[in-house]
């Protein structure tokens, strides 16, 4: 079994424990009642989420710096999955956002710079999907990479930095004991799930990159020739 | 009012079903996505 599917399989196994246990097992919280049970999925997808788009910003500063592509593929598979997990963040956060806020969203601190980095994500797929060559792609989506990471630690502090709608950190030091095991199984759970995500999407990228670069080029004279 | 949340399960299990919906058909993508690769 290759690995990427035996960390999907681990952090499904995980999910469902996890998932159980907060929705069933685990007490409801003292005023935010049952709805209080998003957190489980909804904080795990965050920190997860956070973690890709650190891969990722990894993975660009290391194929500018070391110029093989391996990394590149890697890059792509970070920014699919982050952008995946945005996505889910966000609507997660709608969801829970509705019955305690009141509305679906708020254009809050966090929230938004959470957007923006979403788009700026979905903008840099759409870049590499624009550009031909390999290398000029692998170049430039890195640098747009670096620089649209420089909201993730705009995103994590903002609810330090801004009086903020939105509440501090889930963290085991700021939630009750009790929240603790299904907070953590899931964390694991997604964690595992989006190393496998990420291993099986470079493999992906990786052979898109080794069939373009094993395409001969075109002779402009060749070209002209099938067009008459 | 008294600031408490009551009932609620409905965004509970619509962010749960969201949640799985999201990674199976990401899971799925990636599974046909590697299939058409082998296939190439």
């Amino acid at each position: 079994m290759r690995k990427g599917n035996l960390f999907v399989g681990l952090g499904v196994l995980l999910l469902l424990v996890g998932s159980y246990w907060g929705l069933f097992v685990a007490p409801k919280e003292r005023f935010m009642g049952d709805v209080q049970r998003i957190m489980y999925v909804h904080v795990p997808t965050a920190w997860n989420w956070m973690i890709a788009v650190l891969f990722s910003f990894w993975c660009a500063i290391a194929f500018l710096f070391r110029n093989n592509m391996k990394w590149d593929s890697r890059l792509e598979a970070g920014l699919e999955v982050g952008t995946v997990f945005a996505f889910l963040l966000c609507c997660q956060g709608a969801i829970w956002a509705k019955p305690t806020w009141g509305v679906w969203w708020d254009w809050d601190p966090r929230l938004t710079t959470t957007a923006v980095l979403l788009f700026a994500c979905l903008g840099i797929l759409a870049l590499r999907n624009f550009v031909d060559d390999p290398v000029k792609r692998a170049i430039w989506s890195s640098v747009a990479t670096i620089i649209a990471s420089v909201d993730l630690p705009i995103v994590y502090f903002s609810v330090k930095w801004w009086n903020s709608l939105h509440q501090q950190q889930s963290t085991p030091q700021t939630v009750s004991s009790a929240f603790h095991l299904p907070l953590r199984l899931n964390a694991f759970g997604v964690l595992f799930l989006m190393i496998g995500f990420i291993m099986l999407r470079t493999r992906i990228a990786a052979a898109r990159l080794e069939r373009e670069l094993a395409e001969p080029p075109v002779r402009i004279g060749e070209e002209a020739g099938e067009l008459a | 009012m008294n600031g408490v949340v009551t009932g609620g399960w409905q965004y509970v299990w619509l962010a749960y079903g969201l949640t799985a919906t999201v990674f199976v058909v990401y899971a799925a993508s990636l599974f046909v996505r590697l299939r058409e690769k082998r296939h190439d």
